[in-house]
């Protein structure tokens, strides 16, 4: 931690840094105190004890200790560079430069304080500043890195302003860094990307294209190159120059498809002139067309051929190519027919794991006629594949029936085609379980066997979790099968296996932000509170942990001259900040931190709002950034291509409003208790009206997802949510206005039964849906829970608008709290009834079997969930309680 | 049939189904920043065409005089893709790297059970330089493995036409001998 520092000092530190290395925080405080006893104005010891204090999240005091440390000037490196520890730990980078711009005034010239100046305006984005000091480090040291980092900033900042890049910043970057380039004999990478990209941004594309063709300039590997020759031609519409690249990487690197996309494209692009062939008058010049056809068909003929047929490459782009021609009506090919190729290649690669995923892009561009005929195709070789043995044969049936179900062979079949099918799959997938250890092929039967019984039979679930977990028990890795079981567990209300069969997936760090999805937004519907609470508090040190460590990497590609780096991490820096995952586990973890306090008292409550006003301002709510990886839900009926693009945007909607409403019931809480003047009340209707605009009015936006199979359903959350909005909107108002009348004495009316009143009759209605014909229906668990929380909701709301005890007035009357007593008892009684409706495995659309493992897992899971909501109930009434003695008179 | 390209901190939120493999060791954000970072030119993607990421490579140069070296820290390919020679290709990425770069040899751990790896290793022209004791720390957990030796793998390249560098003066070291070199 310490460098070029005074030995004397450093000796006297050495203890406290030792503590605060070994994460001894408490112990560095005792050693700082036993420092400032000695010597008060030791600056650097005060400023480790709020490091330290920061780290213990002693947040408040430990801004206390660097703000009267700021009045007193400090010039020492070891000072600064402690309080800018602290600030990049407390998520305030923009107090730093600050300390560095107080120091300059008393060093000017300090190489080492503009430096840091530099950086800290690098972490804010002050790209202006860091440009002027970046200039004032080169005409002070020369040194040519400086003359490249003013170029950067002029870069960022000709972004930032355009207009100022186009006539100021580029030209000026542009300038420094060719004066630069002149000095040195060779161009290292990182400048020529720099060069190539002030030249992009100044429109001189030729020019950039000179420079890449300039002999001097090879410090870019050829890969590089080419990719920047492609940019800069497809900018300028060259599209004959691009198809010529194309062309020649192609003959280069016969077994990269980007090239042949590109190169078909181009060709076709030049064969038409526009690329428009949705035109009905569109004609083609056949002389043209014949000349180009002749000349890509050459092409694939002679780069299969070199290849000696073995690279799958040109083989496939002679399928893609084919069918390109017969979108444009053009019968000039002489190759086979597209379905007669990828037969073809199912012959020739069927036994690869990768088949299916090379092919499925190329059988969606068929027509309806060639995919029925391809069907055909395809189950008369099954037919032939069927009879022969060994691992290839069991790949080549995998991709076989890969192939089928993405063509929709398996979605149009009677039941009894169906079961046929299904039991002919797991028959592949017993014996190949017993058979052979590589696990690709036993994942991808276990795999087709719940694809195809999410999508037509659901209610033969529980059998899809029985195959998966035959294969998980072998081959425990197949992440796929445990993301689709989870998926299964959860469609059937069973959290807690969804949960141990997550666990397995070992999910850490960065992963918890793009895959969470896939589990925790289930957690809290189906009463997993704990779980929830655990996962958040860990993704909240995860982001404050990791968004700080972005920025510094941002700091490093300066440092290193990986200039090209640094958009890209400023990228990643508000792709966490801005986290829509993170919105959900932060708000969560607040919502969740009044639900499960570990004594419900008023008191507790009182500190916990303090604490969650704070932690509010940093909750981001809107332009929120969707992080979630969607590509792990492995989608292989065609038919459902569509639905699973759709469903990244449908979650993020959906999520987008479960945010929004979360953060109306907190805000809803803060905004009550906050009632020092009645203007402070008018917030609620800002509060409500957002409510209403962002979640209200925009829940019929939420897709059906009814017609989705299982494994692409995402949460139900929002949709348990929707029957509860009217009475959390009535709770919020009649909070506010009981308020007003009982605190401020303003004569508006309120009607505190009215809660209670809608309460009882949701609560009705969820009894009627919960345990119709005296059964219970897992998908109903969220309908409890979400009527809990609105209880629990109501409750704090009440309590936080009435409930201060040193305002006498705001004491509630024995009549309300009564009334919230008993509304909050008939809660718990009806979660007793689902508990032994539970108990006793009456649940609707399962056929429990008690003997086995699974169904009772399942079963155990449901009634696990109600027992953990009404858990949760029981807390509610004990704060009611407490809030009752409190309320009576003092004697 | 890959496209190879530089592996970006967008990945970081793509790279999902090539680390659930088990013995692909999920690190944190600040582990692949330190390498995107510092040598970005060793983080290289293989894309499938249907834009899947179907494995990559992350590696680095270190090393002073004769020990200038580039070093392999993972290298990984999707189990749906694996058998396609994407490990190689790669691998000949980071060795054309590290010519570019001057360095005299290519190197890489590996697990002593991870036999599978080590023939792979060998086809690729690299051979066993020396075993290092403990290297693979097990988990304090009852039940989880104990600790684990690695082979240090390395392959020469044409700085060091003879092969010199392949020529280790302890054929066992302990791991702390190797981060006190």
């Amino acid at each position: 931690m310490a460098n070029k520092r005074d030995p004397q000092i450093e000796r006297k530190l050495r203890p406290l840094y030792d503590a605060l290395d070994n994460l001894n925080n408490k112990q560095a405080i005792q050693r700082a105190d036993k420092l400032l006893k000695k010597e008060k104005d030791f600056h650097c010891a005060r400023v480790l004890k709020a490091l330290a204090m920061v780290r213990l999240m002693k947040c408040e005091e430990a801004l206390a200790i660097l703000e009267h440390v700021k009045t007193h000037f400090p010039l020492d490196e070891s000072t600064l560079q402690a309080m800018s520890l602290c600030y990049k730990e407390l998520l305030l980078p923009e107090n730093i430069p600050e300390l560095y711009e107080t120091a300059l005034k008393y060093s000017e010239n300090s190489e080492d304080f503009l430096t840091q100046l530099f950086m800290g305006y690098v972490r804010i984005k002050e790209y202006k500043k860091q440009q002027q000091i970046a200039t004032k480090l080169h005409k002070l040291t020369s040194i040519t890195a400086y003359s490249y980092w003013n170029a950067v900033s002029l870069v960022f900042m000709g972004r930032d302003n355009p207009e100022l890049g186009k006539v100021m910043c580029f030209p000026l970057a542009l300038k420094i860094i060719e004066k630069s380039k002149e000095k040195s004999s060779e161009t290292a990478e990182e400048v020529f990307r720099l060069y190539l990209e002030v030249l992009e941004l100044m429109g001189q594309h030729e020019r950039a294209l000179e420079e890449l063709d300039n002999p001097k300039n090879i410090v870019i590997d050829d890969r590089e190159r080419l990719r920047f020759r492609l940019h800069f031609h497809k900018i300028l519409g060259n599209v004959e120059q691009t198809n010529i690249l194309y062309k020649q990487a192609i003959e280069a690197e016969a077994d990269c498809y980007e090239f042949y996309r590109g190169y078909f494209d181009t060709s076709f692009s030049l064969l038409t002139d526009t690329e428009n062939l949705h035109d009905p008058d569109f004609q083609v010049d056949l002389n043209k067309a014949d000349t180009s056809v002749h000349e890509m068909t050459g092409l694939l003929l002679k780069v299969s051929e070199d290849s000696g047929g073995n690279l799958r490459g040109p083989e496939l782009a002679k399928t893609e190519l084919v069918i390109r021609l017969k979108e444009r009506q053009i019968e000039l090919c002489s190759f086979a027919s597209p379905t007669l190729l990828v037969l073809e290649y199912v012959r020739k690669y069927g036994h690869k794991a990768c088949c299916y995923d090379d092919l499925k892009l190329i059988v969606d561009r068929m027509s309806d006629s060639e995919k029925s005929e391809l069907i055909g195709i395809v189950e008369e070789y099954r037919g032939t594949v069927k009879e022969s043995n060994g691992t290839k044969a069991m790949q080549r049936l995998a991709t076989l029936h890969l192939l089928l179900h993405h063509l929709g062979k398996y979605s149009d079949l009677e039941a009894d085609a169906l079961t046929y099918v299904l039991e002919e799959i797991k028959n592949f997938h017993q014996i190949t379980l017993e058979v052979d250890l590589d696990c690709s092929y036993v994942e991808t039967f276990a795999l087709l066997y719940s694809w195809i019984t999410c999508d037509s039979l659901k209610d033969k679930a529980v059998d899809a979790i029985k195959l998966l977990f035959s294969k998980l028990e072998s081959f425990p890795e197949g992440a796929a099968c445990r993301i689709i079981a989870i998926r299964l567990f959860i469609y059937l209300g069973a959290i807690v296996p969804a949960d141990e069969v997550y666990n397995g997936l070992d999910i850490k760090s960065i992963q918890n932000d793009s895959l969470a999805h896939i589990y925790y937004p289930n957690l809290i519907p189906l009463g997993g509170f704990s779980l929830a609470d655990r996962l958040s508090r860990q993704m909240e040190s995860f982001y404050r942990t990791n968004e700080r460590e972005v920025l510094e990497c941002v700091v490093k590609s300066y440092l290193c001259g990986k200039f090209h780096k640094v958009s890209e991490l400023f990228e990643l820096h508000e792709s966490l900040v801005y986290s829509i995952s993170k919105a959900v586990f932060l708000l969560d973890k607040l919502w969740l931190s009044f639900l499960l306090s570990s004594a419900p008292d008023w008191n507790q409550i009182e500190v916990l709002l303090t604490t969650v006003r704070e932690e509010m301002c940093a909750v981001r709510t809107d332009n929120l950034v969707d992080n979630r990886d969607y590509q792990v839900n492995d989608v292989c009926d065609s038919r459902h291509t569509e639905m699973a693009a759709l469903q990244k945007s449908c979650s993020y909607l959906h999520d987008t409003m479960y945010v929004k409403l979360r953060h109306f019931m907190i805000n809803s809480l803060l905004v009550l208790q906050d009632t020092v003047s009645t203007k402070s009340l008018d917030t609620m209707d800002e509060v409500v009206a957002s409510f209403i605009r962002d979640v209200v009015d925009r829940a019929a936006e939420l897709p059906n997802t009814e017609d989705y199979p299982i494994y692409l359903v995402m949460s139900q959350s929002m949709t348990a949510w929707t029957p509860f909005f009217d009475l959390l909107i009535t709770i919020a108002q009649e909070s506010r206005n009981y308020v007003l009348h009982s605190v401020h004495g303003v004569a508006v009316e309120f009607n505190l039964q009215r809660i209670t009143d809608k309460i009882a009759e949701l609560q009705e209605k969820v009894k009627g849906d919960l345990l119709a014909n005296e059964t219970l229906s897992s998908r109903h668990i969220p309908y409890l829970s979400c009527l809990m929380q609105t209880v629990g909701f109501g409750v704090l709301c009440v309590m936080c608008g009435a409930a201060t005890p040193q305002r006498k007035k705001r004491a509630l009357a024995e009549s309300t709290l009564s009334t919230l007593r008993e509304t909050v008892r008939s809660l718990r009684d009806l979660c007793e009834e689902c508990s032994l409706t539970a108990t006793g495995h009456r649940l609707a659309n399962l056929n429990i079997n008690k003997d086995d493992s699974i169904d009772s897992r399942i079963a155990f899971s449901i009634k696990w969930s109600i027992d953990e909501i009404a858990a949760v109930v029981s807390r509610i009434l004990t704060l009611i309680s407490s809030l009752n003695c409190r309320s009576k008179p003092k004697s | 049939m890959c496209t190879l390209r530089p592996f970006t901190c967008k990945d970081l939120f793509r790279f999902n189904k090539v680390n659930f493999d088990p013995l692909t060791e999920n690190y944190g954000i600040s582990f692949y920043l330190q390498y995107l970072v510092n040598w970005p030119e060793y983080c290289t993607v293989a894309e499938s065409p249907s834009g899947q990421i179907m494995g990559y490579i992350l590696g680095k140069s270190e090393g002073q005089g004769e020990d200038w070296h580039g070093h392999v820290t993972t290298l990984t390919v999707s189990s749906q893709f694996r058998r396609l020679g994407i490990a190689h290709t790669l691998m000949n990425e980071l060795e054309k790297i590290s010519e570019n770069q001057k360095c005299y040899f290519v190197d890489l751990f590996v697990r002593v059970s991870n036999s599978v790896a080590i023939n792979m290793y060998k086809n690729f022209g690299y051979s066993i330089y020396r075993q290092i004791l403990e290297y693979y720390a097990g988990g304090s957990a009852p039940h989880s493995p104990p600790d684990e030796d690695a082979f240090d793998m390395r392959k020469a390249l044409s700085r060091d036409p003879q092969g010199k560098t392949l020529v280790a003066k302890k054929k066992v070291i302990k791991t702390t001998e190797l981060f006190s070199n």
